[in-house]
């Protein structure tokens, strides 16, 4: 008998420009999570980075792949990161956002390290693709999305949704 | 008409009567996305995981991978048993290198290669998908999106591929190329149901 799954767990929306949001207590009980963002700066260009489980220590690492304004397409790597930081410049002040699915995989199991596959997109600057690396066994019980540089602006939207595999 | 909730509550003061079927539950709305079945590697490493007999009522699959490997080596997929040449694909891959990103392709091949894995403790992921499965009239394009970083080395890549078969897809393999996949691999699929 399939199982009905992917599950809206919880949702942010900014009605006041921070440089962080959190979610905290996230249940066991799926196999993957995803995390949907659509997001911009609140007066100038951000980035966006994730921890999980307020663990701030060198364990993150993450291989990119961007194609940005210049015709090459760029790939690059961040080892021993104190978090998954997609890009650091990919969403303007103004009136455009930058979209961010991020699947965090098997992240419940408490055997093996975690991964998180992460897709973006800007309109007129940037798009690209990430695989990173959480080295923990711990399973994540916790996601901070942080901006870097500036804040995350008012209408900035968090969405967490939950996928369970029979 | 009176919808009684029997409870424990209920029971020791009273029943509540509720206007709605419902009797103050939260209304069921049925998802279009449907887990069909997991392959959980446990006890022993394989070098194969097989989904046979699909069910066909789906407009489309997801497959979501977490794999662990023995070797470090391009993980591939055939459909419904086909080993001979009757797939191609076009790969964009970041291996991290700080330079450009690489693309391939290659055709006539007797699989597509959706991942590499590097490592015995850093997981592999993978998401795959497959539209119109069950089309007898068309030939079959594959979605994928993966990546392993393995702190050090590793890539991520977004690919397509093809077989080129107009039958519908009634089965799927993966197969670690020269090693195993490794006791805690997931490998789950999922159902899209169209409208």
């Amino acid at each position: 008998m399939p199982l009905l799954t992917y599950d809206a767990i919880a949702t942010t929306t900014l009605a006041a420009a921070t440089s962080s949001v959190t979610f905290s207590s996230v249940p066991s009980n799926y196999t993957d999570l995803v995390v949907v963002c659509n997001i911009k700066g609140n007066s100038a260009n951000i980035g966006c980075t994730l921890q999980l489980n307020g663990d701030t220590t060198t364990v993150y690492s993450v291989t990119q792949c961007n194609a940005n304004q210049s015709p090459s397409i760029t790939s690059n790597r961040y080892t021993a990161q104190s978090n998954i930081t997609l890009t650091s410049n990919y969403t303007s002040g103004t009136n455009e956002w930058t979209s961010v699915v991020w699947n965090i995989m098997n992240y419940a199991n408490t055997t093996t390290n975690k991964n998180v596959l992460a897709r973006y997109a800007r309109s007129t600057y940037e798009s690209g693709f990430s695989a990173g690396l959480w080295r923990s066994t711990s399973a994540i019980n916790q996601l901070v999305f942080n901006s870097i540089a500036n804040s995350f602006a008012i209408g900035s939207i968090f969405t967490i949704y939950g996928i369970r595999a029979a | 008409m009176g919808v009684y909730k029997l409870s424990a509550n209920s029971v020791k003061n009273g029943r509540t009567v509720y206007g709605s079927m419902l009797a103050g539950n939260a209304t069921f709305i049925p998802t279009s996305f449907e887990s069909i079945a997991t392959v959980n590697v446990t006890g022993s490493a394989t070098s194969t995981v097989e989904f046979t007999s699909i069910d066909s009522t789906y407009s489309s699959l997801q497959l979501r991978i977490y794999s662990l490997s023995s070797t470090a080596n391009w993980n591939k997929l055939q459909f419904n048993s086909d080993t001979n040449s009757n797939y191609t694909y076009h790969q964009l891959e970041g291996n991290g290198s700080g330079g450009n990103a690489v693309a391939a392709s290659a055709t006539s091949q007797t699989s597509i290669q959706y991942a590499y894995s590097y490592s015995t403790t850093n997981p592999l992921a993978a998401i795959i998908d497959i539209l119109d499965y069950t089309n007898t009239n068309k030939y079959k394009t594959v979605r994928i999106f993966s990546g392993n970083d393995n702190n050090g080395n590793g890539n991520v890549q977004y690919s397509s591929g093809l077989w080129l078969s107009t039958n519908a897809i009634t089965s799927i393999k993966f197969i670690n190329t020269s090693g195993s996949f490794n006791v805690n691999s997931k490998f789950a699929l999922y159902g899209i149901k169209g409208a």
